[in-house]
């Protein structure tokens, strides 16, 4: 009970830094001059902390905003007045978020188009909110007539919108990262030309002295558009607060007069609702994809089980016969005995069959191994990188989604392989789904980073070896001698075939495949290089 | 009648033939067949021992056979053999009456065992059916008069309602009675009401 009642002083932290880069970024004074903003929590950042941290926060949040407005901007004109729009503003957001997740029950990580439209609608009503607090707390002067106030509510409602579009879903999209996600992020060169591509399309709209500041602003969608196609909402957050960024600082620069910034933020909101519904489309269909391969894949292992299972059974069937008349003949020959004189005949006869069976239930053992060995392979040149992919690929997404990092040596250098591509890819895979499953099962709260090390090296003239290598519980005393006979596990559901069928398949390569070490646990094997090159 | 003899069905020779030659050296007429389709022409209803059938064979399989048995009216006990103790098999084999499901490859004494109680189920089952047909013969032998009295009296009726249901005199339905009762070789009246229930219960199974 104490853990998910207890304050995380970090979550406080990163709220009121938060806040802080928020105000500069955007800077609300630059619509209206207004008297409580610094005092009260940021829409956005409130909402988001709600949502993805309970509503325990709320009073929380209330008290660091206050304090942390305090250094900076002094005491407030009205202390009393802006504490009640701040706990107005909180209980409003509070009746919001919890609405959102147990009425609508959405993820609060906007996992489909669902959260996402009811998300909407409470940023709608949550910026009417907003803006009714901040418009009415003004002093009476600040609007002449009735129409000058409905307005400056409008023009505060739209503004206060877009930061709970643009912050939110930022926040609940890219919170509690794994390491592997945001190094989708690490500037690459497509990121890069991504962000040039945004800033390009600012430049054309301002920068150039003869276009005229509305003309252009939908250059900004094909940006948009290009980082929602390949990042889904990811990216398309990400893209809206740069854009977001760049255009108040461009409109700071330019001090704009009011009147162009309302007209701009209406452009700007439908940017933010194409952007995140664009990029939710392609996030759902990609997940959708996901889990069809996932089918597919599971699938595909399930008939291979099937298959393995049926040609057990024949096995069974066809070794039975020879063991079964053997242990007949020998017991009728005991039996003989009793009587040697008598049966010597009929006794070198059983003998004789005796032999004739044991060479029947070898011959069976025989064309069983010639199937794996032979008949069963399909040997073809191939890279050691193009079989860690082989490998990889169906285990990836797991991977990533329990946060753990997988490293790949480099291996340009290395000389192709004769290999079997599906079954060395299965003896991949194995050793993968046993890392992964290894490190699932690892207690959380542990402080190291979950890893798992794939590299590839030469030994010799002949062989490359490759080893993976995981940081997970290791491998205890009593399962290491047993680790590669069948019918071994230390998985609850496990069949205990993935590693012995996996030596069989190495072996049949002519490779070898061991355990180099139980902890930290690392399996290696060896295949041949391909001699033709 | 024919001794008890092990009657073995293996479409596999080297099977058939060790199981052959180790239950004769266990003192036991053995007779095989490589396939159900020969078992069954060769069955005759007067065979005694048992069967030894394996599960799986081309053709008709071991189970097809103890059907094809069961309907012409064996009531051979059988003992199946298996590469594969599949679950769903054995219960299908059992509940058709077989006396035992081996896996291959079994322990000598199971297989002895096995074949044991099949031989003794038979035993009892042609002792209880040699009783059956004794008293239905000593039925057969009786005239339509005695039987009517036989089935009046087992029925519980006293000599007087005999003889007024049979329109006789109390007279004449006890010379009946007492030929009768001499006949089937029945001490009593419950004597007799037991037999005729054996007869009854011998036939219907």
């Amino acid at each position: 009970m104490s853990s998910t009642s207890a304050i995380s002083w970090k979550v406080l932290l990163a709220y009121a830094l938060g806040g802080l880069v928020l105000d500069a970024a955007s800077n609300p004074q630059t619509v209206l001059p207004l008297a409580l903003a610094p005092w009260t929590p940021p829409l956005g950042l409130s909402l988001a902390i709600l949502l993805l941290y309970g509503a325990r926060y709320a009073p929380w949040l209330v008290i660091v905003v206050f304090i942390t407005g305090l250094p900076l901007y002094g005491l407030p004109k009205d202390p009393l007045v802006v504490l009640w729009a701040s706990v107005l503003l909180m209980l409003g957001q509070l009746v919001l978020s919890t609405w959102l997740k147990h009425g609508q029950r959405i993820d609060v990580r906007l996992s489909s188009q669902r959260d996402l439209f009811w998300f909407l609608v409470a940023a709608v009503l949550a910026a009417w909110l907003d803006a009714g607090v901040h418009v009415f707390s003004r002093s009476p002067e600040a609007a002449p007539d009735v129409w000058a106030w409905l307005a400056d509510l409008v023009n505060y409602w739209v503004g206060a919108l877009i930061r709970l579009l643009i912050v939110t879903p930022l926040i609940l999209v890219h919170a509690r990262p794994s390491r592997t996600s945001l190094a989708a992020w690490w500037p690459n060169r497509e990121t890069l030309l991504e962000g040039l591509s945004i800033v390009l399309a600012l430049g054309v709209i301002f920068g150039l002295k003869v276009t005229d500041e509305f003309k252009f602003f939908y250059l900004l969608f094909l940006p948009l558009i290009w980082i929602c196609m390949r990042h889904g909402i990811q990216g398309a957050t990400l893209a809206l607060a740069f854009t977001h960024v760049g255009l108040n600082a461009i409109l700071q620069w330019r001090g704009m007069p009011s009147v162009t910034v309302v007209e701009f933020h209406m452009l700007l909101l439908s940017l933010a609702v194409t952007g995140l519904f664009l990029g939710m489309t392609v996030t759902a269909r990609r997940a959708a994809e996901e889990k069809l391969h996932q089918r597919e894949t599971e699938l595909n292992q399930a008939m291979r089980l099937a298959a393995a299972g049926e040609m057990t059974q024949a096995i069974a069937h066809e070794l039975n016969q020879p063991l079964s008349a053997l242990a007949n003949y020998a017991r009728a020959a005991r039996s003989m005995l009793a009587h040697p004189g008598e049966h010597e005949r009929l006794l070198g006869d059983t003998l004789d069959k005796i032999d004739r069976e044991s060479t029947r239930a070898g011959q069976v053992v025989r064309r069983l191994r010639e199937f794996f060995r032979g008949g069963g392979l399909r040997l073809e040149s191939v890279s050691a990188a193009e079989l860690v992919e082989e490998g990889l690929a169906p285990a990836r997404r797991r991977a990533e989604r329990s946060g753990i990092l997988i490293h790949i040596s480099p291996m340009e250098y290395l000389p192709r392989l004769r290999a079997d591509r599906v079954q060395v890819g299965t003896v991949l895979h194995n050793l993968l789904v046993n890392a992964i499953e290894a490190l699932e099962g690892r207690p959380a709260g542990a402080s190291t980073e979950r890893e798992i090390h794939i590299d590839v090296a030469r030994v010799d003239a002949a062989h490359l070896r490759f080893r993976v290598r995981d940081n997970g519980p290791g491998i205890a005393p009593d399962m290491q001698e047993r680790l590669f006979d069948s019918f071994v596990t230390s998985k609850p559901d496990g069949m205990g075939l993935g590693l012995a069928i996996s030596r069989t398949l190495v072996e049949a390569h002519g490779g070898t495949l061991w355990l180099e070490s139980p902890y930290p646990t690392q399996l290696c094997f060896t295949l041949p290089v391909n001699p033709e090159v | 009648m024919l001794d008890p003899t092990i009657y073995i069905v293996d479409d596999d020779e080297a099977v058939r033939d060790s199981l052959a030659l180790l239950l004769n050296f266990r003192g036991w007429r053995c007779r095989a067949f490589a396939s159900a389709e020969a078992c069954l022409a060769a069955w005759q209803p007067d065979w005694r021992g048992c069967l030894l059938l394996d599960l799986r064979m081309g053709g008709m399989d071991g189970l097809g056979l103890q059907h094809a048995l069961v309907t012409r009216g064996s009531r051979l006990p059988i003992v199946f053999l298996t590469g594969h103790g599949d679950i769903a098999h054995a219960r299908a084999a059992l509940k058709s009456g077989a006396v035992d499901f081996l896996e291959k490859p079994y322990a000598e004494e199971a297989l002895i065992d096995a074949v044991r109680e099949a031989l003794a189920r038979d035993a009892r089952q042609s002792a209880a059916e040699a009783h059956t047909q004794e008293i239905v013969a000593r039925m057969a032998r009786l005239s339509e008069r005695e039987r009517q009295v036989m089935e009046l009296a087992v029925a519980g009726k006293p000599n007087r309602d005999i003889a007024a249901e049979l329109d006789i005199s109390p007279r004449t339905v006890e010379v009946f009675k007492a030929r009768m009762m001499e006949k089937m070789q029945a001490r009593s009246l419950p004597d007799l009401v037991r037999l005729c229930l054996e007869a009854q219960t011998g036939a219907r199974d």
